[in-house]
C-alpha cells in the first residue's frame, strides 16, 4: 500500500508540496505558541526584576527568613527548637527546591547591650556604650579593612574574643583597634563575663554587592565576631545566653528562575508562613523580594497567554482551511481513480484507510520539519520591533519544550482528519453512481438554510454587543483580564461571514453583466461568463480562500499598526514632549531641622546652561521650555480639596517644545496658548475640574499653593481663559487596580497658569525642563555628564518607546499579526497558484475544443483573464473592503486591551498605506505571475494534443 | 468529379527519443467535394495525424495540403484559426461540448466565433432540428445522453455552415444503432447543406457507407476504395 501512496503523492507532486506547506506552518506556528510563550514570559520575569533593581534598588531573587530564638523557649524544648535553628539553611533548600548562589546566615543578640571601654576614657560619657555581639558568616570576603585586620576564629589568650565593626560603628563611637571593651551583663552561656577585642574595621568591599542585603552602613551597633565561636560562646544546644535573632539571607540567581519555579516559589512562600504561624515560637518570618515581581508577573502572563491563543487562532483556522481546500482538489482530482476502486470491491474502509495513511505520511513529515520552523519563528517574533519591523536583538531563551512537541502532535492529528475528510465525500460511490451524481447540480446545504446570512448576522449581533458594553470591557481589561475571546471570534466570523455571503453576490455581478452585454461580449468574454456563473461552487473555495486571506491580512495590519500607533501617541503626550526633565536643586530644608523658622527656598540652577545647549546643537534641540509642575488646591486649603496638577509655562516656548497629536482638542492648541499669553493672570483649566467646579471661561479662581515640607505658600488669583479636555502631559483620568482587582478611577485636574506671573506670588522652586529634540538623545546624556549636572529625573520618549517595544505583551502582539501577515500572503500565493493551476489542467480539453473551434490563442488567454477579473481580482477588492470594514468596527474595540484605562487621547484607527500597498504587490505579483504560468501552459499546449485526450 | 481537399505525399514527424517517430510517411490523398470520406484504421496507424492536418490544426512536416485549392500546408496560426472558425468544422470523439453551456448555447457558440451573420436563433434551431434535438435544446450536456451529446456536436460543427467537417472517431463511443443514425444525419446533411465529412473509423460496418475509403496502416495508405462512379450519376 505504501508504495501505491508513495505513487500517489510523486505524481501530484504540486498539490502534495502545497499540502506539505500548510502541514509546516500548521504545526510551526502551532508549536511556536509554547515555545514563544515561554520565552517571552521569561523576558518578562527577568525585565520585572531588572526593573525592581532599578526601582527599589534591591536585589530581586533575595528570601528572607527572620526569626528569634527566645532564652525561655529554650527552657523545655531546647534541643528541637535548636535544631529548626541550625537547619534553616537546609530546610530553605529542600523546600524551594532551587539552589542558591548564595546563603547568609547572621546571629545577633536581639537586644542592645551595655559596654564599656577597658581602658578608661578621660570623660565618662564616652566611656559606655552600646553594641550587638554578632556573627555573619562569610563577612570576610566582602569587605575591606580601614583598619586593623579580620577577627581570630579562636580566643585571644586574654579571654578576649576578636570583633569587627563597620565604619559607621567606628566613626560614631571613639574607639581605638586593638582595644577591649567589656560587656556590663551579658554573660556567656558558662556564666563568665565576656571582653571583645577590636580586631578592624571594615567598609563593604563593594557597596553594591548583593552580599548586603541589609547595608553595611546600618550595622551600627554590630559587633562581628567568628560564627562558629558566637555559637560556641553564646549560643549552644543546652542554653543561650540572651535573645538571638537570626536572619537567614538565601539569595536566588534571579535571572535563572524559570517561569515554572514562579508558582511553586510563591506556594512555598505562603506555606512557609502558614506552616511557621502554626508553632506558638519561635516565630519565622518570611520575606522575598520577589514576591510582588512574581505576582505581578502572574497578573501579566496570562494576558501574554490569552492574547497569543487570540491572535493565533484564525491563521491556524486559515491554515486548515487551507490544507483542506488543496486535499479537496487532490481527492477531486482522484474522484475517478476511488469510484474505479470503489466498484472493483474496494470497500469504504479500505479507501479510507489509504487515504488515512497518506495524510499521516504527510502530517508526520510536516511535524517533523515543522517544529523545527516553529523554534525559528520564535526567534523571529523576539525580534519584531513593530509591525513587519525586525531588528536585532538580545536573543530570548527559546527552547524545544515537550509542550511544544505536543501541541504539533495535536495539530497534526487535526490536520490528518482534515486531509481525510473530503475522501468521505468521494468513497461512498461506485463509478456509476458517480457519473449519475455528475449530472445533479444542488445548491450547497448552507446556503439552503442561509448559514451565511445566519452567520453574518451573529456576528454584527456581538458587534453591537461588545459596543454597548465598553465600560464593562474597560474595567475587565484593566484588572489584568485579556480582552474577551469572543470579541475576536465575532470580528473573524464577521470576515469569513462576509466572505461566503460574496458567494451569493459574485454569479450575480457576473450575470448582469452577462444580460446586459449578451448581445456585444466577445466570444472570449461570452465563454467566460458562462464559466463564472455556472461554475461556480467550483470556484467558491479559492474566492472565499481570497477574501479570507486579503481580509483578514488588512485587518490584522490595521491592528497592529493601530495599538503601535496609539501607544506611541499615548506615551509621548503623556510624557509632554521628546524629553522632561529636572535636575537636583540645592536647597534650605538642612537649616530648617536645625530649627530654622523661615520659608524653604531653593537656590536655582543655571538656567542659561540649557540655552547654551541649544545654542550649541541646534540642529538636534529644537525646543526647550521651563514648566513648573507643582501640586495645589483650588479656591479652598482645606485638606480634602480637590488635588489639582499646576501647570506654569512660557507660553511661547511651550507651544514650541511640548507635544500633542492635533485633532483632539476642538481648536488647535495652540490658540489656548495664545489666549493665555495675552492675559497674564489667565488659566487654562482641564474640562473635568470645570464641570466640577462649575467654572466658565472668565471664572476667577484663586489657587493656593504648598511647599514640599507642607507648608502654605500663599494664593495666587488667575481668571480661566480656555477650558480643555487635554493638555502635553495630562491624563484626565487614573485608573488604579488594587490588590484583590478592583478597578478604581480618580480624575486628574489641571490649572496652568503663565510662568512669568508666579514670581509675584512664589519663590522659584524646582521646574521641569522640557526638550524637543530631533534624532537620539545621547548628546544630553553626554553634556550631563561632563558638566556634573544630576537628574532627579529623566525622561526620554523615545527611551519609554523602546521600552514599549521590548514588552513581551506588544512584542507578542506585533510578532503574531506580522507572522499572520507573512503567512497571509504566502497562503493567497499559494492557493491562488494551485487554484488556476488546477483548474486549467482540468479544463485542457475545453480548451482544445475551443482552439478547434477556431479561437486563438489571444482570445483563449483573453477569456481566462476575464475570469481572473471576477474570480480573482473582485475577491481581493471585496476582501480588502472587508478588512477596512471589520478594521473600522472592531478595531476600536480590541484596542481596549492595549489602552484599558479611560484614556485623555481618543483612539484613531491607523490604517497604513504602505500595508495595503504591500498586498497589492504582493497579489499583484501574483496575478502576473499565474497569468505567464498559464501563458506557458497554455501555449506549451498542442492543440491537437489536447484532442487527442478524448481518444482514450 | 471535384475536389476540395487534396494532399501531396504528406510527412509528419515526431521527435521521439533517439530520433524522429514518422507517423505519416508520405501520403497523398483526395477528398471529393459533397461526399463522405473515410479514413480507415487501427489506432496508432497515423489516421488522427492526418486528420489534424488536413484540418488545419497541425503542419505537415513535408509535403503540401491543398484546401479549396489553396495550399494551406504553410498557413500562419492565424490564417488556420480564420480557416478552422469560418470554413471548418470539428467533431470529437468523447464528449465535446463545452460544459458550462446548454445544447442551444453550445451551437450558438460557433456561430459567434464564425461571425455568423444571419439570426442565431433561427440557424441554431434549423440545427438541432437536423439532428433531431430541438427538444432538447436548453439542456445541459451533462444532462444529455452520450447519443444526444455526439448530435449537438454536429450541429455545432454544421452551424457556421463550414465547407468540410472532419470528425474524429465520431462513433467511437456510441453503439452500433446510434453509430448508424449519426451517419445518417452526415449522409442527409450532404444533401440538405452540401457539406463535405472527412471522418475516421476503426468501425468496420461502416466501411460501406464512405464514398471514398482510405485505409491507413503506419503512415501509409494500403488500399483506396471509390465508390464516387456510379453513385454521383
Amino acid at each position: 500500500m505504501i508504495h501505491f501512496i508513495a505513487q500517489k503523492l510523486l505524481n501530484k507532486k504540486w498539490l502534495i508540496l502545497c499540502i506539505l506547506i500548510g502541514n509546516v506552518l500548521l504545526v510551526a506556528i502551532a508549536s511556536c505558541n509554547p515555545m514563544y510563550t515561554k520565552a517571552a514570559l521569561q523576558k518578562m520575569l527577568t525585565t520585572k526584576m531588572d526593573n525592581y533593581i532599578d526601582e527599589e534598588g534591591k536585589y530581586p531573587g533575595l528570601l528572607t527568613v527572620d526569626a528569634v530564638l527566645y532564652q525561655e523557649l529554650l527552657e523545655n524544648r531546647v534541643s528541637s527548637y535548636f535544631d529548626d535553628y541550625t537547619k534553616v539553611e537546609d530546610k530553605v533548600k529542600e523546600l524551594y527546591g532551587i539552589e542558591p548562589i548564595m546563603q547568609v546566615r547572621y546571629f545577633g543578640f536581639s537586644q542592645r547591650q551595655n559596654a564599656h571601654y577597658v581602658e578608661k576614657r578621660e570623660t565618662n560619657a564616652a566611656n559606655s556604650l552600646f553594641v550587638k555581639p554578632a556573627s555573619l558568616t562569610g563577612i570576610g570576603e566582602h569587605v575591606t579593612f580601614l583598619s586593623g585586620d579580620m577577627y581570630s576564629s579562636t580566643v585571644n589568650e586574654d579571654g578576649s574574643i576578636d570583633v569587627i565593626v563597620s565604619e559607621v560603628m567606628y566613626f560614631d563611637s571613639n574607639m581605638v583597634v586593638g582595644e577591649n571593651i567589656e560587656l556590663d551583663n551579658l554573660r556567656d552561656i558558662n556564666g563568665n563575663p565576656i571582653t571583645l577585642r577590636i580586631a578592624g574595621v571594615f567598609r563593604a568591599a563593594d557597596y553594591s554587592d548583593i552580599y548586603w542585603a541589609k547595608s553595611s552602613l546600618s550595622y551600627d551597633i554590630d559587633m562581628f565576631m567568628d560564627p562558629a565561636l558566637f555559637m560556641e560562646r553564646f549560643a549552644n544546644g543546652t542554653t543561650i545566653s540572651g535573645n538571638v535573632t537570626g536572619r537567614w539571607y538565601t539569595f536566588y540567581d534571579y535571572d535563572k528562575i524559570s517561569t515554572e519555579s514562579v508558582e511553586s516559589m510563591l506556594a512555598t512562600d505562603n506555606r512557609l508562613i502558614y506552616d511557621y504561624k502554626a508553632q506558638t515560637k519561635p516565630v519565622y518570618r518570611i520575606t522575598s523580594n520577589y514576591h510582588k515581581v512574581f505576582e505581578d508577573y502572574q497578573k501579566n502572563s496570562g494576558r501574554v497567554i490569552t492574547t497569543m491563543w487570540i491572535l493565533q487562532s484564525p491563521i491556524l483556522v486559515l491554515l486548515a482551511v487551507f490544507i483542506f481546500m488543496v486535499s479537496n482538489q487532490v481527492i477531486s482530482i482522484e474522484q475517478g481513480e476511488i469510484s474505479i476502486l470503489k466498484s472493483r470491491g474496494v470497500s469504504k474502509m479500505q479507501l479510507i484507510l489509504t487515504y488515512l495513511t497518506q495524510s499521516a505520511i504527510l502530517a508526520a513529515i510536516g511535524l517533523v520539519i515543522g517544529v523545527p520552523i516553529g523554534y525559528l519563528l520564535c526567534h523571529l517574533f523576539g525580534s519584531t520591533n513593530a509591525f513587519l519591523e525586525f531588528v536585532g536583538r538580545k536573543a530570548m531563551r527559546v527552547s524545544i519544550t515537550g509542550t511544544a512537541l505536543l501541541y504539533g502532535l495535536v495539530v497534526s492529528l487535526l490536520s490528518i482528519i482534515i486531509m481525510t475528510l473530503p475522501v468521505l465525500k468521494y468513497a461512498r460511490f461506485t463509478i456509476v453512481e458517480q457519473k449519475a451524481n455528475k449530472r445533479k447540480k444542488t445548491t450547497p446545504l448552507w446556503q439552503r438554510v442561509w448559514l451565511d446570512v445566519i452567520l453574518l448576522a451573529a456576528s454584527l449581533y456581538g458587534f453591537y454587543n461588545f459596543n454597548s458594553q465598553k465600560e464593562l470591557l474597560v474595567s475587565k481589561v484593566a484588572s489584568g483580564k485579556a480582552l474577551d475571546p469572543m470579541l475576536f471570534l465575532s470580528a473573524s466570523m464577521f470576515i469569513l461571514s462576509c466572505a461566503i455571503v460574496f458567494l451569493r453576490i459574485i454569479p450575480l455581478l457576473a450575470t448582469v453583466v452577462f444580460k446586459l452585454g449578451r448581445k456585444i461580449l466577445s466570444p472570449a468574454a461570452y465563454a467566460s461568463f458562462l464559466q463564472i456563473m455556472r461554475d461556480i461552487r467550483k470556484q467558491s473555495f479559492i474566492t472565499v480562500f481570497l477574501v479570507l486571506t486579503i481580509a483578514l491580512g488588512i485587518f490584522n495590519a490595521n491592528i497592529a499598526r493601530t495599538v503601535n500607533k496609539n501607544e506611541e501617541i499615548r506615551i509621548h503626550y503623556s510624557t509632554g514632549a521628546d524629553v522632561v526633565l529636572s535636575e537636583k536643586w540645592k536647597d534650605n530644608s538642612g537649616d530648617m531641622k536645625m530649627g530654622y523658622a523661615g520659608a524653604l527656598l531653593y537656590e536655582e540652577p543655571d538656567y542659561g546652561r540649557y540655552e547654551a545647549l541649544k545654542n550649541e546643537n541646534k540642529d538636534k534641540l529644537k525646543g526647550l521650555a521651563k514648566v513648573l509642575r507643582a501640586e495645589a488646591t483650588v479656591n479652598s486649603t482645606a485638606a480634602d480639596a480637590d488635588p489639582v496638577t499646576f501647570l506654569a509655562i512660557n507660553t511661547y516656548d511651550f507651544g514650541n517644545t511640548a507635544w500633542m497629536p492635533d485633532g483632539v482638542t476642538p481648536e488647535h492648541w495652540y490658540n489656548y496658548l495664545n489666549e493665555l499669553a495675552s492675559n497674564p493672570e489667565g488659566a487654562i483649566i482641564s474640562t473635568n475640574f470645570a464641570q466640577k467646579m462649575n467654572f466658565k471661561v472668565g471664572s476667577t479662581i484663586s489657587l493656593y499653593r504648598k511647599d514640599s515640607t507642607g507648608k502654605s505658600m500663599g494664593r495666587m488669583p488667575l481668571t480661566v481663559v480656555a477650558i480643555v479636555d487635554a493638555f502635553p502631559s495630562f491624563e484626565a483620568k487614573q485608573t488604579v487596580v488594587a490588590d484583590d482587582g478592583t478597578v478604581t478611577t480618580t480624575e486628574n485636574y489641571l490649572v496652568v497658569s503663565n510662568y512669568a506671573n508666579l514670581s509675584r506670588y512664589y519663590p522659584v522652586t524646582p521646574y521641569e525642563v522640557w526638550m524637543k529634540v530631533e534624532g537620539d538623545t545621547d548628546f544630553i546624556y553626554d553634556w550631563a555628564v561632563e558638566n556634573k549636572i544630576t537628574f532627579s529625573s529623566f525622561a526620554d520618549y523615545s527611551d519609554r518607546i523602546v521600552a514599549m517595544k521590548n514588552d513581551p505583551y506588544f512584542q507578542v502582539t506585533n510578532g503574531m499579526l506580522t507572522i499572520t501577515f507573512i503567512v497571509v500572503l504566502v497562503l493567497c500565493a499559494i492557493g491562488f497558484l494551485i487554484y488556476w493551476l488546477t483548474s486549467i489542467r482540468a479544463r485542457e480539453l475545453i480548451f482544445g475544443i475551443y482552439r478547434a473551434m477556431g479561437m486563438s490563442m489571444g482570445e483563449l488567454i483573453r477569456m481566462l483573464l476575464n475570469e481572473h477579473f471576477f474570480g480573482s481580482v473582485i475577491p481581493i477588492l471585496f476582501g480588502a473592503g472587508v478588512g477596512i470594514l471589520a478594521s473600522k468596527m472592531f478595531i476600536p474595540l480590541i484596542e481596549i486591551a492595549y489602552a484599558p484605562a479611560e484614556q485623555t487621547l481618543p483612539t484613531g484607527i491607523f490604517i497604513n498605506s504602505g500595508d495595503i500597498v504591500r498586498i497589492s504587490v504582493v497579489v499583484g505579483v501574483m496575478l502576473i505571475g499565474c497569468l505567464a504560468v498559464i501563458s506557458v501552459m497554455l501555449s506549451k499546449m498542442k492543440i491537437n494534443q489536447a484532442l487527442k485526450l478524448g481518444e482514450d | 468529379m471535384e475536389e476540395i481537399l487534396r494532399t501531396e505525399d504528406v510527412k509528419r514527424a515526431f521527435p521521439v527519443a533517439g530520433g524522429d517517430f514518422w507517423a505519416l510517411k508520405g501520403i497523398s490523398i483526395t477528398v471529393p467535394k459533397n461526399s463522405l470520406t473515410i479514413l480507415k484504421g487501427r489506432s496508432g496507424s497515423g489516421k488522427t495525424t492526418l486528420l489534424n492536418i488536413i484540418g488545419a490544426l497541425d503542419a505537415p512536416t513535408s509535403g503540401k495540403v491543398f484546401f479549396d485549392g489553396k495550399d494551406i500546408s504553410n498557413a500562419s496560426d492565424k490564417e488556420r484559426e480564420l480557416l478552422r472558425r469560418r470554413e471548418i468544422g470539428f467533431i470529437f470523439q468523447s464528449v465535446a461540448l463545452i460544459p458550462v453551456m446548454s445544447a442551444y448555447e453550445n451551437v450558438e457558440y460557433a456561430l459567434r466565433l464564425a461571425g455568423y451573420k444571419g439570426d442565431y436563433k433561427e440557424r441554431v434551431m434549423d440545427c438541432l432540428k437536423l439532428v433531431g434535438l430541438s427538444k432538447r435544446a436548453s439542456h445541459m450536456p451533462q444532462e444529455l445522453s452520450g447519443g444526444e451529446q455526439q448530435r449537438v456536436a454536429i450541429a455545432r460543427a454544421i452551424a457556421h455552415k463550414p465547407k468540410i467537417i472532419f470528425a474524429d472517431e465520431p462513433t467511437g463511443e456510441l453503439d452500433s444503432a446510434t453509430s448508424l443514425s449519426v451517419i445518417g444525419i452526415f449522409k442527409d446533411l450532404i444533401k440538405k447543406e452540401g457539406i463535405t465529412f472527412v471522418m475516421t473509423t476503426h468501425d468496420p460496418k461502416l466501411m460501406g457507407y464512405g464514398d471514398m475509403v482510405y485505409e491507413i496502416l503506419d503512415g501509409e495508405v494500403i488500399s483506396t476504395t471509390d465508390n464516387t462512379e456510379g453513385r454521383n450519376e
